[in-house]
Order: structure tokens, then C-alpha cells, then sequence
């Protein structure tokens, strides 16, 4: 049941309407059985991984709260009794019982996701490896289907643990509950991946209807459509054609670079779109989800496109793998080293191998974190290159900041100019577009061929109409792709200054609805739905 | 903060309203096949109640083999050619349901043609949409769906929208042919091509076979052999008695002659039923008819052909069956005399063109008639030549022009058009994307 069906949408409209007539107290069970409807829906032979998640996470979070009260109770009990010794050896080993179970439970979980995702991969990276060994022989390839939404609701949930773990919130001790955070239906498919602290209140919460978030949740939905059905399904059409079966072959310089281009704003337009539908869904019952982009294309430098892009999972990685990472006692004890045996710096000048001891830490943080984001998003080599690409160019531009910063003073760029920060927005662009190459080639060769021909993007094509075609667009295509992403552009430049739902809430009647009128048709005529399209498979579903 | 609420609550159902009013609209504009066969179907569903005395059912050999207007002008009699381009035999039943309920027709002649298919082409999901997508939401239509198309798929059906939305990309068409069907319905001026539709091509040179003492026959495929049977028992167990098949002339070379022993199967099988049958391939001396000079292909007749295979069975069949025709209203006399006066402005035109260019291809369709009552026929012209040109290069086929080559054991015409929602080819009955 994805959102670009009737079914969904017949779906989300029936349960709106019961979730605010059931009585209150019930609002949240009736969420948690429409979710469990919604999840079973794609097969409930899926949902056994889902609920081995939500007991162990449950229970994992209970004994491990449980074990911080004991600890409280029995150092206030003691607390004229214990030394400051016997206190710290106490305080030691209840921590490491909590460990323990922390560590069972992310065993189990990112165990169940790395069996079902990553097993096939790596037992055919060792099959490589060990096939000159045994003569051929090789680990038989298991036939493991993922199940929908594994990647989102593990990370969710396991920050749940942590969160727990850290004394940031305290354990839920209602099962039914947990299991409502776990399987919340508008952000199972593809998240945002939500905060215990931050969603699960809302989810339990009983509220009354509130037309205005409705309002607003509906606005978001029909925006989200559009994203999906009319740019994004319908650019996939010639990106497909390109990345398909060596499609760049017969394509000039110009054309392969259009369709990378392409290919960026459907990636973009699919996943926003679909958290766009997820979190006005969400609003329209009350909840708010939080945000997971902030047009990533405005962003002038590659992190601030990864604090603009997939933000919940970016926030995710930086609060449980890079700073435990950045910040532990190994890597502090690195950075220090290296300050201590670097030269001391001119007067006024900041010394690299000072400069080096600060960022390194950060450098090698990044590297891993976009190593595992990379992992994150599937079990193939372009994946991971495709994260590293990220978390080299992050570390490098950290590393060699003030190389950078001499540079532009040298040369008198003032870096406050606005042709400046264009450039660098499109400069940062460009590297998210060599990135959607590595991310949708099917082999590291055809990304690599792809690359080479879009940096021929001055080679005309030699007959338009051929060239036009071979992308699999029509004549229409070429009227509705510029009008649509200009549209979206426009969006997102005033989302960039204002809240544009309110904006729109303060314009006169007929303008208003003239832009809903038109928006309606755009979605209703040109997006991409109905039978035989296989694009209307979201693509942030797979991962 | 009530108002506030309140007008938050207008907001929301406005939005609504207006959603449900952009998919009315879009249905409205984009529900189209963008071909005549498309017309003919929702036309058919515009005649005034009980003012057509014979219903032609079948495939193309019926829409190319006869001509409504011919048979007014020389006969008096009111007829519809309710036909498809390759309509599967399944269609059959529901038409003569359609004909029985809407026109309860003196006579009702039905084409055997869809018997010779095999299951793929007998369940084909284009082929079924050009009778069921331009039929009106009605009881005949849920049972058709509810008949023919698989449980999980009937969705794409009921909402017709979900197959045709993308047509909005070919606007100018979608409203030119929009507004065409909504001034149809507004002026009740839709008789124009009453199903008709001619060829101003003729047939190349093959070896033909002679097929007036073959009798020998070939199973039936499973679909169409279980259509047939279903249309029969239906008739028999209804007690419809103003039926009878036809099976239309073609010209056979020695590769078409399998189609031709399941045709003698089918007309067995009709017999046994009690059903009149009238197998024209053994009546091609009779109606005079020339290979070369009335076909256009196989299995089709050009305008020559069209006149004197309607000559021959207005003169020679219908006459056991209609005795008299029904009481005419004027506004229906002068409608139809109307219809003849634009057939013959096709028929002068189509004359000339096969004189002047032989094997031109083209269609007699509703965008000809069009064009003939708008007096620009010449400009048309000029667009279908400059047509086929391009189409000559590109090696595609289009609305108005179609290989003339034998179409064989399809036996089948259509002036479908690759993109539309109409074609065959694709297998959701969308566009290509």
C-alpha cells in the first residue's frame, strides 16, 4: 500500500476519521491496530521482524531503566554508608549490566537487519575471495526478502534503547505502546526516522480535531504529490533510460548531463515528497514529524547539504556514531598527541599541525559516519564508495579549511558576496550530482563512463528529436518537466524565507484557490500513477 | 477563535470539493482513445431510444464492410455498426445486451470474426477497453468488468481516470475531442459516421486461394470457443430470435487458411444452435467483388467493396428478416439524410484520392468527417501526405494511416493511434511511459 494509490488513500482518509471518533483514551490504540493493518497489508509474513524488534527493544529498555532506578534507590539508601570508592565501583558495575543488555539488544536488532540486508552481500564478497581456496566452491546466495521499512523502524528503535540507555527518557512500560513508536504508519515506508522523546508523547497523546492542522496536513500531502507524481516519476522516466542498460551510450555529452541532472531532482522530489505525504498524514491527526529536508540544493557546502538532506538520519549518525566516536577517549588521546608534537604556529597564524590535531577527530568521525550511511542504504559496493565519497570530501574540506581560507583571501573573493555564494551552491550541487552518479550506476564502470560524458556537457546533440526520445520522454514531457521543477523551485526558494502554508492561508480567495485548482490538475493529469508504471515504487522504500 | 474554526473547516471542504471537481475535469478531458472507435461506441449510447432498426456487431470487417449511410439513402432502413477494431468475441454478448436494452433492434447481425482468435487475443486488455472504456457507467458495463477482468485489476477499470489521466500531456486533442462529445450530447448531432468507416486504398497483388468448397475446420481456441458458446446459450436461454452471424468476405492466400477452418467450426457450432449464419466468403461472386479494385487489404473492403457488400446484403438478407422499418421522426429523417450528404462528400473524396494515388491508406475516420464538414478536406489532405512521409521514414503507424498490408489471421483494422489509451499494444491501455 504505498501513498500513490487509491488504497492509501482510501486507507489514511478512513482511519482520520476514526481516529478522532473513536473515544480518546483509545485514539492511540486505534493508531497502533491501523498501523499493524497497514504493515500487514504488504505481508504479514514481514511483521515477525518488526515485532522481535519491538519486544526486545521494550524490554531491553525496561530492564535497563529499571537497573538506573535500582541505582538511584540504592545509592540514596547508602548514601552515608558507601565510600566514594565503593560508590564508583558500585556505579561501574551496575553500568556495565546495562551495557550488556544495550549490547544484546543492538546485537539482536542490527543482527536481524545485517542477516536480512547484507548477508547475500557478504557472503558473495567472500566467495570471491575464497573461490581460488576451495576450488569453486562457494557459500550458497540465501533467498532473504527485506522486509518494508527494516532500515527506518531498527535505527528508530534503537535510538529508543540508547536514549534510555543515556537517561535521556525513560523506558515505556506499556508493550503496546512501544510497539505504536515502533510501527507508526505514516513514517514506517521511509521515515523520518523519529525521536522517542519527540514522538512518542504525541503518539499517545488524546486530542480533538483540529481543523487547522488538517488543513495544513492536507496542504503538505497535495504538495508531496506533486513531488512525487508529477517531477519526480516523470524524470525518472528519461534518468532511468540513461543509468538502464548502457542508455548513456547513445546519449551526447549534454544529454547524459541533463539526465544526471534529472535523476538529482528525482531523488531529491521522491524522497521529499513521499516525508512530505508521511508527515502531513501525521499532521492531520495532530502529530508532528520531524523535519527531514530543508532544500538541500540551496546548501553551499557539502555538510550543510547533509544538515539540509535525510536530516533525521544525519542527526541520528551524528548523535550515536560521531560524537561516541569523535569523543572517545582513544581518539581525544590522538588529537592531543598530535597537538603536542606539532610546531608551534607563527604569532597570529593558527599552525596546521595544530589545526590538524583539532579536526582530525572530526575528519575521521565523518568518514565513518558516511561510511555507515553509505551501508545504511543498501548492501552494494556503490553504496558504500557513494558514502565515502561524501565522508572524504567532508573531511578533506574540514582538514584543509585553512589552505581554502588562504586561498580566497589571496585571491580577494569576498566569501559574503552573493555571485560567491551562488557559485558555491552550485559548485556543492555539482557534487551531490557526481554522487547520484556513483549512487544510481549499476556498475562502477558505467558510473564512471557517466561521469566522463556529463563533463562533456558543451557536445550538442547531433539530432534533437532522436536524442529527445532516446531519454523515453514525449513531446509533453518537454513543457511539463521545465514548468514543474520551476514550480518546485519557486517553492522552495520562498520556503527558504517563510512559512509558505501560512503565506498562502493570507492571499485573497481567489488566488488561493486558483494555486490549489492548478496544483490539483498538475497531480491529478500529468503526475505518473495508475496501472503498469514501476516507478511508482518510491525509492527510498528499497533501503 | 470559533470562526477561526469554522473557517478552517470551509477551507478544508472546499479543498475537498475542488479535488473531486479537478478529477471530474481531468476524466472529462483525458477518458479518450483518440480514435473513431471511440465514437462509435459512445455515439452509439446517444441514439435516441429505439431508432435504429439493425445493429451491426463485430470487428472492423463490420465497420469497413458496411455503410449506414448507403443503406438509408438506398434502402430507408436505419443501422449502427457496433464495432471495435479487433473485438474479441466475449464483446459480442455484452453489445447485443447494449443493442437489446438501448434500441431493441428488428435485427441483429453478428460477425463471427473474433471465433478465429487465439486466448491471448481473446482476453487482450487493449482490445476489451475500446467496448468497455467507452461504454456509460451503467449495470452492463459493472458486469463486463465484473465478467472479464481479474479481481485486482478491476479498479483500473471502474476508474477510468487512473488509465487515461497522462492523455491531459496531448491537451489539444483531449479538448478538441472533449468539447466534440459535449456538443454531441448538447445538439444530439452524433450520427455523423453511425459507425461507418471507409478506405481509400486498395489490396496489392497476392496468389488467392479458392475457398468456395472448403470445408474443412480447425478447433476452436479454448477463450473464444467458451465466448462463442457463452453468447449462444445466452441468446438461446434468453430466447432472442432476431440474431443472425455473419461471417464477412476476405480474400485468402494459402497462409490465412487456418483462420478460415475455425470459421467453418464457429458457423457449425451457430447452426447447431439454430441460428442463421451467412458465410460471405462463398458469396464473393455473388456481391461481385474484386480483390484488387474493393479491398484494401485481406480481410478488409475499401469504399468499393464497403457499397457493393451493402448493396448485396440489403438486398439480398435483410429482407427475410426486417419486413418493414419503424415509424422515422422528421428530425430523424432529416438527421440521417444529413449523414448521407457527408458520406458522399467522403465517398467523392476517397474516389479521387484512390484514383490519383492508388494505395494511399487512408481511413475514412471521424477526423475526415470532420474536416468534409468543415469544408477543409483539402488541407487535410495535404497533412495526411506530409503524414506519410514521416511515417514512410519512421516506419510507425498512426490514426490515419496503417501498412496495407494483409492484416492475415487478425483479420483485424484499427485506426488506433500508439500513444492512445486505445492501443492494443500496450498492455495497461496507457501511454508509453
Amino acid at each position: 500500500m504505498t501513498f500513490n494509490t487509491l488504497t492509501f488513500i482510501g486507507f489514511f482518509v478512513a482511519v482520520l476519521v476514526l481516529y478522532y471518533l473513536v473515544p480518546k483514551r483509545f485514539q492511540w490504540v486505534f493508531l497502533l491496530m491501523s498501523s499493524y493493518f497497514f504493515y500487514l497489508y504488504a505481508g504479514p509474513k514481514f511483521v515477525i521482524f518488526m515485532l522481535i524488534t519491538t519486544v526486545t527493544s521494550w524490554y531491553g529498555a525496561l530492564m535497563i531503566d529499571k537497573n538506573h532506578v535500582r541505582e538511584s534507590e540504592v545509592l540514596k539508601e547508602n548514601k552515608e554508608i558507601f565510600t566514594k570508592e565503593i560508590k564508583k565501583d558500585f556505579k561501574a558495575r551496575e553500568k556495565q549490566k546495562r551495557k550488556r543488555i544495550l549490547i544484546t539488544i543492538l546485537v539482536v536488532n542490527f543482527g536481524i537487519l545485517f542477516f536480512l540486508k547484507y548477508l547475500n552481500f557478504f557472503t558473495e564478497n567472500l566467495n570471491h575471495i575464497i573461490s581460488p581456496l576451495t576450488d569453486g566452491g562457494q557459500i550458497p546466495r540465501l533467498n532473504l526478502i527485506l522486509p518494508l521499512g527494516i532500515s527506518f523502524y531498527t535505527f528508530q528503535t534503537m535510538s529508543y534503547v540508547i536514549d534510555v540507555y543515556w537517561k535521556k527518557v525513560r523506558a515505556e512500560r506499556n508493550i503496546a505502546k512501544v510497539a505504536l513508536f515502533v510501527s507508526f504508519f505514516p513514517q514506517i515506508l521511509q521515515g523520518p526516522i523519529g525521536r522517542f522523546g519527540d514522538l512518542a508523547p504525541q503518539l499517545y497523546q488524546e486530542r480533538k480535531a483540529d481543523a487547522q492542522q488538517i488543513k495544513y496536513g492536507i496542504q503538505l500531502m497535495i504538495w508531496g504529490y506533486f513531488k512525487k507524481l508529477v517531477i519526480a516519476d516523470r524524470v525518472a522516466i528519461a534518468a532511468n533510460h540513461m543509468f538502464g542498460d548502457g542508455g548513456y551510450d547513445q546519449m551526447s555529452g549534454s544529454v547524459v548531463a541533463l539526465c544526471v541532472f534529472l535523476y538529482a531532482i528525482q531523488d531529491y522530489t521522491d524522497f521529499s515528497g513521499c516525508i512530505d505525504i508521511a508527515r502531513g498524514a501525521a499532521q492531520c491527526m495532530g502529530i508532528n514529524m520531524a523535519e527531514n529536508f530543508k532544500r538541500p540544493y540551496f546548501s553551499r557546502t557539502l555538510p550543510e547539504f547533509w544538515r539540509r538532506w535525510h536530516m533525521t538520519l544525519g542527526t541520528w549518525m551524528k548523535d550515536y556514531v560521531f560524537y561516541p566516536f569523535s569523543l572517545s577517549g582513544r581518539v581525544r588521546n590522538m588529537s592531543k598527541w598530535i597537538k603536542e608534537h606539532s610546531k608551534e604556529p607563527k604569532e597570529g597564524k593558527i599552525g596546521l599541525g595544530k589545526h590538524l590535531g583539532g579536526t582530525l577527530p572530526i575528519a575521521l568521525g565523518n568518514i565513518l559516519v558516511f561510511f555507515l550511511v553509505g551501508v545504511w542504504h543498501g548492501s552494494a559496493w556503490n553504496y558504500i564508495i557513494w558514502g565515502l565519497y561524501y565522508g572524504v570530501l567532508i573531511a578533506i574540506s574540514g582538514l584543509l579549511k585553512p589552505v581554502f581560507e588562504g586561498m580566497n583571501r589571496a585571491l580577494h573573493i569576498n566569501v559574503k558576496s552573493k555571485p560567491w555564494q551562488l557559485w558555491q551552491i552550485i559548485r556543492t550541487f555539482w557534487f551531490t550530482c557526481v554522487a547520484c552518479i556513483i549512487f544510481r550506476a549499476d556498475t562502477m564502470t558505467d558510473a564512471w563512463n557517466i561521469f566522463a560524458k556529463s563533463m562533456h556537457f558543451w557536445q550538442l546533440p547531433q539530432n534533437y528529436v532522436q536524442e529527445y526520445l532516446s531519454m523515453g520522454l514525449v513531446v509533453a514531457d518537454a513543457f511539463v518537466i521545465p514548468a514543474s521543477i520551476l514550480i518546485l523551485f519557486v517553492a522552495d526558494v520562498m520556503q527558504e524565507h517563510m512559512f509558505v502554508r501560512g503565506w498562502l492561508e493570507r492571499r485573497s480567495f481567489i488566488l488561493r484557490y486558483a494555486i490549489y485548482f492548478i496544483g490539483f490538475l498538475f497531480i491529478v493529469g500529468l503526475g505518473i500513477y495508475g496501472p503498469g508504471f514501476d516507478q511508482s515504487q518510491f525509492v527510498y522504500m528499497g533501503f | 477563535m470559533s470562526k477561526l474554526k469554522r473557517h478552517h473547516k470551509i477551507e478544508i471542504t472546499a479543498i475537498c470539493l475542488l479535488l473531486a471537481l479537478s478529477v471530474a475535469f481531468v476524466s472529462f478531458l483525458s477518458v479518450h482513445q483518440f480514435s473513431s472507435h471511440e465514437l462509435r461506441v459512445k455515439y452509439f449510447f446517444m441514439e435516441d431510444e429505439n431508432a435504429i432498426d439493425v445493429v451491426n456487431i463485430g470487428a472492423s470487417e463490420i465497420y469497413t464492410g458496411f455503410s449506414p449511410e448507403y443503406i438509408w439513402h438506398n434502402y430507408g432502413i436505419t443501422s449502427y455498426n457496433l464495432a471495435t477494431a479487433g473485438a474479441p468475441m466475449r464483446l459480442a454478448k455484452s453489445e447485443v445486451k447494449a443493442a437489446m436494452e438501448t434500441q431493441n433492434p428488428k435485427l441483429m447481425v453478428i460477425s463471427l470474426n473474433g471465433a478465429m482468435y487465439d486466448d491471448e487475443r481473446s482476453t487482450h486488455e487493449g482490445y476489451t477497453r475500446m467496448w468497455l472504456d467507452n461504454m456509460p457507467y451503467s449495470q452492463l458495463r459493472e458486469e463486463a468488468i465484473e465478467e472479464w477482468i481479474p479481481e485486482k485489476d478491476r479498479i483500473n477499470f471502474r476508474w477510468k481516470i487512473l488509465n487515461y489521466h497522462d492523455n491531459v500531456a496531448r491537451l489539444t486533442e483531449c479538448l478538441q475531442l472533449s468539447w466534440k462529445e459535449f456538443k454531441a450530447k448538447k445538439d444530439q448531432r452524433f450520427l455523423t459516421i453511425s459507425g461507418v468507416q471507409g478506405n481509400a486504398s486498395t489490396d496489392k497483388k497476392r496468389d488467392i486461394v479458392d475457398i468456395s468448397n472448403y470445408n474443412k475446420e480447425r478447433k476452436l481456441d479454448k477463450e473464444a470457443d467458451k465466448d462463442l458458446t457463452d453468447l449462444l446459450e445466452y441468446l438461446k436461454g434468453e430466447d432472442i430470435k432476431n440474431v443472425i452471424f455473419v461471417n464477412m468476405p476476405r480474400f485468402y492466400d494459402k497462409e490465412m487458411l487456418g483462420s478460415k477452418e475455425k470459421i467453418n467450426t464457429a458457423i457449425k457450432k451457430v447452426k447447431s444452435y439454430g441460428y442463421d449464419v451467412y458465410d460471405f466468403d462463398k458469396l464473393v461472386g455473388s456481391i461481385g467483388l474484386d480483390q484488387q479494385h474493393d479491398f484494401y487489404n485481406a480481410a478488409h473492403p475499401n469504399i468499393y467493396g464497403q457499397q457493393k457488400i451493402s448493396k448485396y446484403f440489403y438486398e439480398n438478407i435483410v429482407p427475410k428478416y426486417v419486413k418493414n422499418h419503424r415509424e422515422y421522426s422528421d428530425e430523424l429523417v432529416e438527421r440521417w439524410n444529413e449523414n448521407y450528404d457527408v458520406y458522399t462528400q467522403f465517398y467523392a473524396w476517397a474516389d479521387k484520392v484512390i484514383k490519383e494515388k492508388g494505395n494511399s491508406g487512408y481511413y475514412y475516420t471521424y477526423k475526415a468527417i470532420d474536416h468534409i464538414m468543415d469544408g477543409t478536406i483539402d488541407k487535410y489532405e495535404k497533412w495526411l501526405d506530409m503524414k506519410s512521409k514521416i511515417v514512410k521514414k519512421s516506419g510507425e503507424d498512426t490514426e490515419d494511416r496503417e501498412s496495407t498490408g494483409s492484416s492475415h489471421d487478425s483479420g483485424s483494422h484499427s485506426d488506433f493511434d500508439l500513444k492512445s489509451g486505445a492501443n492494443p499494444d500496450a498492455k495497461s491501455g496507457s501511454s508509453s511511459h
